[in-house]
């Protein structure tokens, strides 16, 4: 079946005039994203090249912004899921290159299995020589490439391999907003985070490295769509930092009285309908700012590592293999709990008692043991795509190397081949640099872990203090002071400790 | 296909033993729970024990000396693990496993008590605790993972060993953790 798939898509590929951008013989029925039962990682894989879905089923193309023909999306469909059966190719490939499998290697092969064609897994399944395995994986991995070579033209390439001035986020879909009033909603958001972040010392620091041309913060386009669970993510393919739909919806209902609030979730049950609901209210956007800063500001890490490296802009090339890279991960955590503890000491009232506060407790419980859990959460949920840079340096030699044995006939394919060689040896370059200022970075997290560490106890007691002493309720006054004299406990803070007891009055 | 596996397990049980940090060949087979152990030594020799073979071994060093070995098996995959770390690490100062026990020792109310044992000449502490597994950049819970715990106390330090799996299904793994335990030997 895949096989198949991967031929038709090698001829559409390679003949001018049947791919995707050409224009269809006769009138193509249009694209209907629900009733195609696109599951949820397709629909986010989508909207992270940028495609619009819009509540009507129709798909929007990400640069012209018209609706998508059934066979176009067909095509932008099959071509994520070739984006990942190459991926898992190379891993593969990369596993092989070592040797014979050792049991773990097996093991490793057996969670890729899902994303690999029918051709490998038979070969797999068979008990196939390394030598055999090694030939079925590099000729499934050279129809991969074949595939992603010969639909690009010499203006792709060319556009990979430009260079792009340090700093900047690079080439990207112009636009990231589909309607007017998304764009004001997304302005209305990025005003409403800096406004929030600049409130605070560590905030400001890294609206500082968001800072644009002119000194002040240049956040990225903020969208609201359908995040898939996630309250936040940043997409590096649009550069966008996108809010989970559902969060939104659920600020807009919670913010009236709850016999009101069935009637307008469903009156709010479209996208548009929410955006104007949201627009029309600019209070409530700035109190959903206030009270998902943490989030906010772990996903504009991601997008200050966006403009620091090299590596995201050549993953939104397609130069790079998608991936989430451990390394980013675990300093865009460490630093959204810095921030938490900047404003446990400078605004306390302002830190909000949810998930992202008990990650803060969890990384100053046991910074050793938060790191371990965290990567082995990415392992176990994101297995194929989650590496460290070392890996993505493995599978981008890969690449290289595949890119320089890759033959030529015509002037035109050879001019491809150079600006291939020169995109793919700049973005080996830039995981070289990325690994090289990871390691100083994630020491200098440690050294910074390490000193909150000692004032983080206190700086818990007295905010569950404060919120025991603004409580208006008995049980709520009981359980802030509980917590409130448990940290007190842990900081060893007699004095403290004593104001926290003074609050429960004679017993 | 059996065959195959018999084979492959067999070729591969030497290169599996030459993996990054495991200089040296194994010294006798065995399984616990059905899972084949083999030989594991870190790259600096600080500690040598018995390992499950298949599951994937993630030797990161972010924050001080890890390993983490992961379940491949199973509905979820790389839902069970077995971590070893070793304390203190950079980003703390955990110099002993009294402190450590004092500071951030069994958390929540689901919280077994800290039980101290010798085992094999060792001393350990034992207690386990739940806590909430999380999606990816998110808040939905997906169940809750149950770690159980063993400190044990070296000279400058201690090691942490942890054996973490969905709380409902933890005892599959169990005595994979324990045969790493029971093998557990500090260098010197």
């Amino acid at each position: 079946m895949r096989s198949l798939l991967l031929a038709a898509l090698l001829t559409a590929a390679a003949l001018p005039g049947t791919a995707a951008s050409a224009a269809p013989a006769a009138p193509a029925p249009p694209a209907d994203w629900r009733r195609a039962g696109l599951d949820a990682a397709a629909q986010d894989g989508l909207r992270s090249l940028g495609y619009g879905l819009r509540d009507d089923g129709a798909v929007l193309d990400p640069k012209t912004r018209a609706p998508l023909s059934d066979p176009q999306l067909k095509e932008a469909v099959a071509r994520l899921g070739l984006s990942a059966q190459r991926l898992a190719l190379e891993r593969l490939s990369v596993l092989l290159a070592g040797g014979p499998l050792t049991p773990e290697g097996r093991a490793r092969v057996e969670a890729l299995k899902g994303d690999l064609p029918d051709s490998v897994v038979k070969a797999l399944d068979a008990g196939s020589s390394l030598a055999d395995l090694r030939a079925v994986t590099d000729g499934a991995l050279a129809d991969a490439a074949a595939y992603f070579d010969a639909s690009r033209t010499l203006a792709d390439a060319r556009a990979a391999a430009a260079p792009v001035r340090a700093g900047v986020p690079g080439p990207r879909p112009r636009l990231p907003y589909l309607s007017i009033g998304e764009q004001a909603l997304g302005n209305s958001l990025r005003a409403a985070a800096a406004a929030t972040l600049g409130r605070d010392p560590y905030g400001r620091s890294l609206l500082a490295k968001l800072a644009g041309p002119g000194g002040k913060p240049d956040l990225p386009p903020i969208v609201v769509e359908d995040a898939g669970g996630a309250a936040a993510a940043y997409e590096y393919r649009r550069g966008v930092v996108v809010l989970d739909r559902e969060s939104l919806l659920d600020a807009a209902t919670g913010a009236v009285p709850p016999k009101d609030r069935v009637a307008l979730r469903r009156s709010l049950s479209s996208r548009a309908a929410l955006i104007a609901y949201l627009n029309a209210r600019p209070d409530l956007v700035a109190g959903f700012a206030a009270r998902n800063d943490a989030v906010i500001f772990h996903e504009l890490v991601h997008a200050w590592q966006d403009r620091r490296d090299g590596a995201m802009r050549e993953m939104s090339r397609g130069v790079l293999p998608d991936s989430l890279l451990l390394d980013y991960e675990q300093e865009a955590w460490t630093m959204k709990n810095l921030y938490l503890q900047s404003k446990l000491e400078h605004e306390p009232d302002s830190v909000v008692d949810d998930a992202e506060l008990d990650d803060y407790r969890a990384m100053m419980r046991d910074p050793t043991a938060w790191s371990q859990a965290l990567r082995a959460r990415y392992a176990a949920l994101a297995p194929v795509q989650a590496m460290d840079i070392p890996e993505a340096q493995e599978v981008a030699r890969r690449r290289l190397a595949e890119i320089r044995a890759r033959r030529v006939s015509t002037g035109e394919q050879q001019k491809i081949k150079a600006l291939d060689l020169l995109a793919m040896t700049r973005a080996e370059r830039a995981l070289a640099d990325a690994r090289a200022d990871s390691d100083a970075r994630l020491a200098a997290d440690a050294a910074a872990v390490k000193a909150a560490r000692a004032s983080s106890a206190r700086l818990l007691a007295r905010r569950f203090l404060a919120e025991a002493r603004a409580a208006t309720d008995r049980i709520d006054f009981g359980v802030a002071l509980a917590k409130a004299e448990r940290y007190a406990r842990d900081a060893r803070d007699p004095a403290l400790l004593a104001e926290i007891l003074a609050q429960k009055g004679p017993s | 296909m059996k065959t195959f596996v018999l084979a492959a397990a067999l070729l591969a049980l030497a290169a599996a033993c030459r993996r990054p940090g495991t200089p040296s060949p194994p010294k006798a087979d065995g399984s616990a729970a059905g899972v084949t152990m083999i030989d594991y030594r870190p790259a600096d020799g600080a500690y040598g024990c018995r390992a499950p073979a298949r599951w994937r071994t993630d030797e990161e060093s972010a924050w001080g000396p890890a390993v983490t070995f992961l379940d491949p098996d199973g509905p979820r995959p790389y839902s069970h693990s077995i971590s070893i770390l070793r304390y203190p690490g950079k980003a703390d100062s955990f110099t002993s496993a009294a402190q450590y026990l004092k500071e951030a020792g069994p958390e929540g109310a689901d919280a077994g008590p800290v039980v101290k044992t010798t085992e094999d000449g060792l001393t350990l502490y034992r207690y386990h605790e739940t806590k909430p597994f999380r999606s990816l950049n998110g808040r939905t819970v997906l169940y809750q993972l149950r770690d159980d715990v063993v400190l044990l106390p070296v000279k400058g330090g201690f090691y942490r060993l942890t054996h973490s799996a969905p709380d409902g299904e933890y005892l599959t793994t169990l005595p994979v953790f324990e045969a790493l335990v029971k093998s557990f030997r500090p260098k010197g």
